[in-house]
This record gives structure tokens, sequence and C-alpha cells, in this order.
């Protein structure tokens, strides 16, 4: 009952009370409510999913599994990241309360939380990210091969685009002239039949697709049909 | 099959097949120099304005000067280098038109960049802006589109405050608004869920006569949203050439006197991407020819 | 040949020392060549120094006999009336040292509270920075000068003297310092930068260190950001608004019913409490219901917006005229506009394209015949839609490493002009 039923009974009633929402301004203080319950418990899955790396960490520490020392590192940066941040520490005081210190603002690099915002936090997912450059480079090398017709479409297509990107395209198509036959051939005109007929095309069923099982889901689990997100917690 | 391979002298094969299995670090290192010298040569070519910077561009200028515009910073530093020159754009040509501006993030790294935006494009090109009157930082909310959704019925629901606690009751620049529908336009950099594929759901669905909605999108997250421009969003600037091209159109029509580099980052940017690709293109290239190499021509083309 | 290449990426030392020797040699003379091209010291940062000062006061009432008169003959008049109103509730104020309303005698300073005085530093661009600094520095010298009385009335002597001080007194107080945490700041991220990039010659402790240090802060600054900018808010100044006023919000306006916010709070606690249940070894169904409102709200929200916009809306979009003319719009029509190939074409592979990719996309029937003819076309597509979306997210890539390679040759090296 505790277990099965009412987590059932909330998943469904929560869900029926958006959708009615959308059909009548009724119930529309109802999924206001709910909804911003769904954020505040957003915002407390954040506070969870730390929670989580905490417990993983400090499990590899205390059973000195290979490389717990790097998880003493995580930790540390975590703790001091996580004090800094909630003491304020540096924080800018409020101009119109400066005698309530967490009323300050710590977004400069002034503040302990903004200085690690600029110089550790943002330098280290911006180059995380940038490795992908690297890689994207290295796999179109090796897995880029001209093997059957599909294939070369999708390489061709990757071509085109690469090329219609930067100036080499308008370079190389512009001795077409703008009204003649072929005047599709021109760079501009290739990007736009490229993204706006095929890939638009493709995407577009591509999120028919998704819509139509996303709203199967939902109802599915809205009607306690599929029951298995429920399962285990 | 043989026949054809045997024309290839031997030694220009098996260079081309060993070619074919390069360490990819010397791919790697190709990479960083096809960016890095154009960056320190300062490549810059001239971009002419697409279709859809166009779009976006007209979408801003046609709304009436006054108008309230929602930009939202869906990305993070991870995205930054791509889209921060759009939104700056957006800003500044939002700014320049005298739209009244609410800047609002669904990332939690996003009201960082807002905030730098604010200091370093807003009050840079345009002192005179009054915070609560012209522009207003609502700042970041957990529920990614939650947030959208209970905006589209109660912005006081979703913002009680704006980012510094000021109450938004108090604010002059939200007076008198209740929903985003009391928008005229909203504007989405949008680096992935949450983004502009949500705004349009959750937003545009909701009440799609009452704003015109412009996106501003990674390359990566670009072929997703394809499929709602131009009926869903008036407007879409794709990677750093959109951005390139739009900054062109903004600072024709609204020129800067000083720092004006923070207005051209997306053109600067171009420059390494045109020996990149050419790399890129290269590359794919010399893979084909090695495998052609490796297994015969015929049998490649089979 | 997959053995070879990892033999050749895991086991070649020959290789491994040639790249880093590459990179070292790379970098250092990239790092000379721009140092002797503009010369500038690394990891420059600049800060504007704006030091605020602010007292406490409290609101003096206006007199009720002589309306809300400002001068200060005024003010010393109530005076005594708001001395017999002591014990009323008072607004007290935090104001600058100078706000004209203490002369006009609407403020009165607040005796007994300390005057807070803080430094607020903004980052300046260093390039501005040094100019700036030079403007500075030649403004002062020329305001140092006194004025030269000759051919001066002694009004216009003493006005200009006045406004050299005013003037002189601006300058001295704008302070543009070069600032040591900032430039700390950089290196560190250089480093952290760097440090990423190492991965890509080899797995390495130096990296492995940084990702720590990536996912204890991120974990902690994204909880964070949750705390102050949703809990704070929307939970505990909702349940306890008092004290959070006290403490962090004191902006926060008063509710207009407290009771009824306190105990629509109390479930959203709840809930979150129950949700960090999963977090203890026992009683994992009690992080469930939690679970349950956010599923159900998710559901229910997605299901309306993707039928309308990713089902209905797409329908709809595909559904043009096959046969498109060079104006759609009226006059244009009137005007008799010409048959457009182009267009009826991008109408007709728009349509042919949605429908054989869901075609492809319907599995309940089998890829034969017609069928498979069609699929086989929508297989088509699909290549051109990921070969397209591959090179936009060749450019997408890119760019974030030149934004990298910004901040490194920019920032940190100062390569730029």
């Amino acid at each position: 009952m505790l277990q099965r039923t009412i987590p059932l009974l909330i998943l469904s009633a929560s869900g029926l009370i958006l959708i009615l929402s959308y059909f009548s301004p009724i119930t529309e203080t109802w999924s206001e409510q709910v909804v911003s319950w769904f954020n505040i418990l957003a915002g407390v899955a954040f506070v969870l999913g730390a929670g989580n790396l905490l417990a993983v960490n400090l499990e590899k520490i205390s059973s000195k599994r290979p490389g717990w020392a790097y998880s003493a590192i995580t930790l540390v940066s975590f703790g001091a990241m996580l004090v800094v941040g909630l003491s304020k520490w540096g924080a800018v005081p409020d101009a119109k309360h400066p005698d309530v210190h967490l009323a300050g603002s710590q977004d400069s690099t002034q503040a302990g939380y903004g200085w690690a915002y600029e110089y550790v936090l943002s330098p280290l997912t911006a180059t995380m990210f940038a490795l992908l450059a690297f890689y994207v480079a290295s796999a179109a090398f090796r897995a880029f091969r001209a093997k059957n017709f599909e294939a070369i479409l999708l390489l061709g297509t990757a071509f085109i685009i690469l090329l219609v990107q930067i100036a080499a395209g308008a370079f190389l198509t512009n001795w077409i002239p703008e009204d003649s036959f072929f005047a599709f051939l021109r760079a501009e005109s290739l990007k736009a039949i490229v993204t706006e007929v095929f890939q638009t095309a493709g995407m577009r069923a591509i999120l028919i697709g998704i819509a139509l099982g996303t709203a199967a889901t939902s109802l599915r689990l809205i009607l306690g049909i599929d029951r298995s997100a429920l399962s285990k917690g | 099959m043989k026949q054809r391979n045997e024309q290839l002298p031997p030694g220009i094969r098996g260079f081309l097949i060993r070619m074919g299995q390069i360490d990819r670090r010397w791919i790697y290192l190709a990479v960083a120099v096809a960016i890095a010298a154009p960056m320190l040569a300062r490549l810059r070519f001239p971009e002419v304005p697409g279709r859809m910077a166009q779009a976006t561009f007209d979408a801003i200028e046609s709304i009436p000067p006054g108008s309230r515009v929602l930009i939202a910073y869906d990305f993070d530093p991870a995205s930054a280098a791509e889209l921060e020159p759009m939104a700056n754009a957006v800003l500044h040509h939002c700014a320049s038109k005298g739209h009244r501006i609410a800047l609002m993030a669904l990332w939690p790294l996003g009201k960082q960049l807002a905030d730098d935006a604010i200091r370093d494009i807003l009050l840079e090109y345009h002192p005179e802006k009054v915070e609560g009157v012209d522009y207003v930082q609502l700042g970041f909310k957990t529920g990614n589109e939650g947030v959208i959704k209970l905006m589209s019925t109660s912005i006081a629901e979703a913002y009680a405050a704006d980012a510094s606690g000021k109450p938004i009751t108090q604010i002059p620049l939200l007076e008198g608004v209740r929903t985003i529908g009391d928008f005229q336009l909203i504007a989405s950099i949008s680096a992935g869920t949450p983004g502009a594929q949500q705004w349009v759901q959750y937003g545009d669905s909701a009440m799609p006569d009452a704003f015109k909605f412009v996106a501003g999108t990674t390359g990566v997250q670009s072929s997703q949203l394809l499929p709602y421009y131009p009926k869903q969003m008036e407007g879409m600037l794709i990677a750093i050439k959109g951005a390139a091209e739009y900054e062109m159109l903004v600072t024709e029509k609204y020129p800067v006197t000083r720092s004006a580099d923070r207005l051209a980052l997306g053109r600067e940017r171009m420059g390494p991407q045109f020996v990149a690709h050419l790399l890129l293109i290269g590359l794919i290239v010399l893979g084909n020819v090695s495998m052609l190499a490796a297994r015969g021509w015929k049998g490649a083309a089979r | 040949m997959s053995a070879d290449r990892a033999q050749q990426s895991s086991g070649a030392p020959k290789s491994d020392t040639r790249l880093w020797i590459a990179l070292l040699i790379f970098g250092a003379v990239g790092i000379f060549a721009g140092k002797l091209w503009r010369p500038g010291p690394l990891a420059e940062a600049y800060v504007e120094v704006v030091t605020e000062t602010r007292v406490l006061a409290e609101v003096v009432p206006a007199p009720t006999t002589q309306g809300t008169s400002t001068d200060v003959q005024s003010a010393e008049t109530v005076a005594p009336t708001s001395l017999e109103q002591e014990n009323a509730p008072t607004t007290r104020v935090w104001v600058e040292l100078d706000d004209p309303r203490f002369k006009s005698g609407e403020l009165r300073r607040v005796e007994g509270v300390a005057t807070e005085v803080w430094d607020e530093r903004a980052k300046v661009d260093p390039k501005k920075a040094r100019e700036q600094i030079a403007a500075l520095e030649s403004d002062a010298e020329k305001l140092s000068a006194p004025t030269d009385p000759t051919g001066l009335t002694r009004e216009e002597f003493e006005a200009r003297e006045a406004a050299r001080m005013n003037a002189l007194k601006v300058v001295e107080s704008t302070r543009i310092v070069a600032s040591p945490r900032d430039s700390i700041g950089i290196w560190i991220a250089a480093l952290l930068t760097l440090g990423i990039f190492s991965f890509l010659v080899r797995d390495n402790p130096f990296y492995k260190v940084v990702e720590s240090i990536l996912i204890g802060v991120s974990a902690a600054y994204w909880m964070l950001v949750a705390f102050w900018s949703t809990l704070v808010p929307d939970l505990f100044a909702k349940l306890a608004p008092d004290l959070v006023r006290a403490t962090m919000l004191p902006g926060l306006a008063p509710s207009e019913h407290p009771g009824k916010d306190f105990l629509l709070a109390l479930i959203p606690l709840a809930l979150g409490m129950m949700l960090l249940w999963r977090l203890a070894p026992r009683g994992a169904w009690i992080a469930v219901w939690p679970l349950a409102v956010v599923i159900g709200t998710f559901a229910g929200m997605r299901l309306t917006a993707s039928i309308e916009a990713d089902f209905m809306a797409q329908i709809a979009a595909t559904m043009k005229p096959l046969v498109a003319y060079t104006s759609s719009s009226a006059e244009g029509a009137a005007a008799g506009s010409a048959f457009d190939l182009g267009g009826t074409l991008a109408g007709i592979l728009g349509v042919v394209g949605v429908i054989t990719v869901l075609v492809y996309f319907f599995f309940s029937l089998e890829h034969k015949g017609v069928v498979g003819k069609t699929a086989r076309v929508g297989v088509w597509f699909l290549m051109i839609t990921f070969g397209a979306a591959f090179g936009f997210t060749v450019m997408g890539r890119i760019t974030l490493l030149v934004g990298r390679f910004d901040f490194l040759f920019n920032d940190w090296l100062g390569l730029s002009p």
C-alpha cells in the first residue's frame, strides 16, 4: 500500500492535474502548485546528487580502493566549494542591507564563489567540451568511409556543409550567376536546400516519432499501465 | 581488382595505407595547429548574412521600442565560446532598439553568464540603462521545463523576486506582466535541454500568437530545432556562423564606439573555422584514399 | 588492424616522445614569438576599486501640520514632535554618508551603529585598464598645478579652483589597480586547462587530479546554485519568513497569507526530505513518493506539449501547397506570379522526406516490397540529415576549442594586440 499504491495514485493525480489544466483554466492554480513543487524537488535533486557523490567517494576512500586519493581530492574540493559558497565568503555586501552578510552578492571574483566559478569551474567545463573538437576530427578520419551509397550520401552532405559554412564555399561557387538555372548550386542556396529541405524533413519525421513515443509513454505512466518507473525507486 | 591496384606503385600504396593507421595524436596536433595558427595570424573573412540570421534580426527589429523582451541564458561555460557571441549581439540589439530586457537562466551556470553580459555588454555600451526599469536579472530557477510551464501561467509563481532578492512586484519593468505572454519577444540562447525546444513546447505552444520567439543555438543542437523554423520560431542563429552573420547585421545598424571586439567575437572565430574545416575535409579524403588503397578501388566502390 | 592501433597508442614510447617534443617546441616557439611580437606580462588582470560607505539612518516622520516641506528649518521644528513619537515604529535605511536627505532633514543618523565600509572591485579589460591608468596619471598631473590667476577675476579664479579640486578628487578616488588575486586565478585556470588537454597525449595523473577537482567543485556549485536560487527563496522563505528575512533575504516581501504559504510549503519540504532518504541505507521506498510527483508532473507536462508542438504543429508544417509560385502573397498572385520550380520541388521533397522516414520508423510492417523501397528512400533522407548534422557539429566543437585557445592566448599569455 505505502510502497506501491500510494505512489501510483500520486503519480496519476499529478499527471492528470497537469493534463486537465491544459483544457480547463479552473485547475490552473492546482497545476501551478504541483509544478512549483516539481521545481523545488528539482532543486532538492541537486542536493541529492551531491550527497550521492559524497557517499560514493567516501566509500572509495574508506575501503582504500585503487585511485582513492583522487576521491579524496574530489571530496576536498567539494567541501571547500561548499563552505565558501554557503558562508558567502568575501561576498560584496548588499548596498541596502550591508549589515546582513548573507544578503551579499558573491558573483564577482571578489568572493570565493565567484572566483571559483571564473577560474576553476568555467575553464574546466569549457575545456572538457573543447576536447571533443579533437575527437570529432579523429572520428571523421577513421569512421567516415564511403563504403556504400548511404555512406556516400552521409559523407557528401557533411562535405557540402563543411564547405558552405566557411568562406571557401562562396569563393568556389560565386561565379555561378544568381539568376541562372544552376543558381541552386551557389553556396548559400546549397546550404538552404540541405538544411531547410532535407534536414528539416528528416528531423521533422524523427520529431513526430518521438512525440508519439513520448505521448504513449506518458499515458502509460499516468494510467498506471507502466509501473516500472516506481518499482524500486 | 588486382590489376587496378597494381597501377599504384607499391611504395605509394604502402604509404597511403600507413597514413590510414597514423597515431591519432598526430591528428590532434594538426587540429591544434589548424586552430592556433589562424588565431595568431588574425585571419578574418567577410560574412554574408543568411536568411535565418536576417529573420532573427527582423524579429527583434520589428517590435516597437519599449517592448518587453525576455532573454533566456540556457547554456553554461561549456558552450559559451559558441553562444556568448550571439547572446552578446542579441542583448546589444535589444538594448539599442530601446526594448526593456528581462534576463533569466534555465541552466545553473547561465545566471553567471547573464551577469557577465550585463556588465560587459549592456552597461558597457548603454551605461544609461537602469536596473529594474530598462533591465532586470531574474536569475536561475531549478525545474527545467517546469519553470517555463509555471511562467506560462504565472511569472510571480516562478520568480517571486529577481536575482538580488527584490520582489518582482517592486520592479517597474515587470509591472502588469503576469505571464510570458506579456513579453513581446522571447529569445532563448540554447545549448540543449532545457532550452529552445522546451520554450517552443511549453511556452510558444501555450500561447502561439502572444510573442515572437527566436533562438540562438549550438551547431550540435541545430538539427533538433530546424523543424520549428519558421512557424514556431521566427528566427534562428546556428552556431558561430549564425552569430557572425547576426553580429554583422547588428553592428552595421547599431555601431559601437568602444570595446568593439566584444561584438566581433563571432567573426573572429570564423577564421580558425576556415582552416579547421579544410583540415577536416582533407582528413576525410585521406581516410578514404587510404581505405581505397588498402582494399583496392573496385572492392571499395561496391 | 585494430590490434595494431592499440599497440601503437599504448606501447609506443618513441612516438610519445616525439609528440611531447613537438608539443613543447610548438608551445615554446609560440610563446617566445608572441612575446617578441607584443611584449607584456602574463596573466594580467586589473580591477577598478570603488569604496562604498553606508550609514544607518531613520526616516524622520513628516510633521502633520506642515505638509511635506523639506527645508532645514522645518526639520528643526519637527525634531521635538518626533521625540514624542519615540516609541512609534521608524523606518530604518542604509544610505550613503552624503545623502541629500540628511541635509533636508528627512533622514537622521542612528547613533551607536557602526558605519559599514567595503570595497567593490570590478574587473577591467587589461588593455583598457592600462589606457585608463595612463589617462588618470596625466589628468592628475595636469590638475595638481594650481590655477594661473592672471587675467581672472576673484570669482572666476575661485570657481576654477573649486572645479579643479573636485576633478582632482574624482581622479584620486578612481583606483584602477593590478589584481593579484585575479592574476593567480588566470594562472590556475591556465594550468587546469592544460591539465585537461594533457589527456589527449595519454591518461595521466595530472589529468586525473584536475578531473577530480572538476567533479567536486561542480557538484558543490550546482548544489549551491539550487540552494540560493530556489530552496531559500521558494521553500525556506515560506516556512520561516522572519528568519530568512533577518539572515538571508532582507528584501523579502511580506506574504498576503503567510499561514497558507506555510502549510503549502510543508508538502515540498516533506517530499524533499523523503527524496533525500535515498541516501539512507534502508527504506528506499520512501523516496518513491517524491519520485512519483516528479514523474507524474513530467509526464503530464510532456504529454500535451509534445502532442501540440511536436506532433500536430509538425504535421501542419508539412502540409504545404505542393505547387509553389514565386510570390506567395495575395497581390503577387493577382499580378500573375510565375511558377516556382525550386519551391515546388522543395515542397514535394519535404513531404516525401517526412513520409518515407516515418515509414522507415514503422517497424510493425516488414520492410519488403513497396514498404521496403519507401523505407530505403527514408534512409537516404536520414543519411543526408545526419551528414548535415555532422557538419554543424564539427563547427560547434571547433568553436569550443577556439574559445579555450582564446583564453590561453589572450587572457593568459597576453598575445592580444
